[in-house]
């Protein structure tokens, strides 16, 4: 049983090709701001039928409809059910993942629908951070771009929490390989 | 005669109420497995649980609200609104 729960709260990271001796540095997901944003819009939709339902109790008590009424609410409720965790699905899978070796950015974009990309970190040249706006200060989140070898287009982590301490990071461990094999990081080219 | 005695108001509601819940276990199941077998880190199968709890809960409400509702009252719900609107547009 204990087992069981473990699923819930111990976790290696694992995901698909997941390399031999791989470890996972940062898993990232967008920041939870317009996730709650729109489940909010959900409960207010979950709750506006009932407000109405009570506004409205005399008329439907009247005419004998309080049954139909109940059942259109909870079919109502089914269909806001699934809509609400196709989008938290959809923010669930969308995930940047920083691995010893290279950042991966793994973007869901909808049912059996994705797309996956990769950067080796030797090929990192430079990592910016973009805050932009009132909410992304106050909530502490924003963009952070990779500048990659050659004329490829930037790596974007977008709406992340905290880019600084993500950039810090992942420069860091770059950093502390250069200096731990004493040159430049990754494989010889 | 066999044919009518199958085609009823009646059985198409059930067998549209059967398709309905079909495509809706079809759904739950899709997004639990999209959960479970891409997510990564313990965040999705917190999510898959909490929604497969609450889809077997909101499931059994519905059923429940429908077995209560027999097709009966539906008939008579609709008639009387029908009734309705048609009375009110001889006395206008």
């Amino acid at each position: 049983m204990k087992s069981l729960f473990s699923i819930f709260k111990d976790t290696y990271n694992s995901f698909e090709n997941k390399e031999a001796g791989e470890e996972v540095l940062i898993l990232i997901r967008r920041h939870p701001f317009f996730i709650i944003l729109q489940l909010v819009l959900f409960m207010v939709l979950f709750l506006l039928p009932l407000i109405l339902g009570i506004f409205f109790s005399p008329f439907l008590l009247f005419n004998n409809l309080v049954g139909i009424s109940l059942l259109l609410y909870s079919l109502w409720c089914l269909i806001l059910w699934q809509m609400m965790f196709y989008l938290i699905t959809m923010y669930a899978l969308d995930v940047w993942i920083v691995t010893d070796r290279r950042i991966i950015d793994s973007t869901q974009h909808g049912f059996f629908n994705r797309s996956i990309s990769e950067l080796h970190l030797s090929r990192i040249q430079d990592i910016s951070v973009k805050t932009d706006g009132l909410i992304q200060t106050f909530f502490k989140f924003g963009d952070l771009e990779i500048q990659t070898a050659g004329t490829e287009n930037k790596f974007k982590f977008l709406q992340i929490p905290r880019p600084n301490n993500v950039k810090n990071q992942i420069m860091s461990h770059i950093s502390s390989n250069i200096h731990s094999t004493d040159k430049p990081y990754g494989n010889p080219v | 005669m066999f044919l009518e005695s199958i085609v009823n108001i009646q059985n198409l509601f059930y067998l549209f109420l059967i398709i309905v819940f079909i495509a809706y276990w079809v759904l739950v199941f899709t997004i639990i497995y999209h959960l479970t077998r891409f997510g990564i880190g313990t965040f999705p199968k917190k999510i898959a649980t909490i929604f497969l709890l609450g889809s077997v809960l909101f499931f059994c409400v519905s059923f429940l609200f429908i077995t209560i509702m027999s097709l009966d009252t539906l008939k008579d719900l609709i008639g009387n609104l029908v009734n309705g609107i048609y009375n009110n547009k001889i006395i206008d």
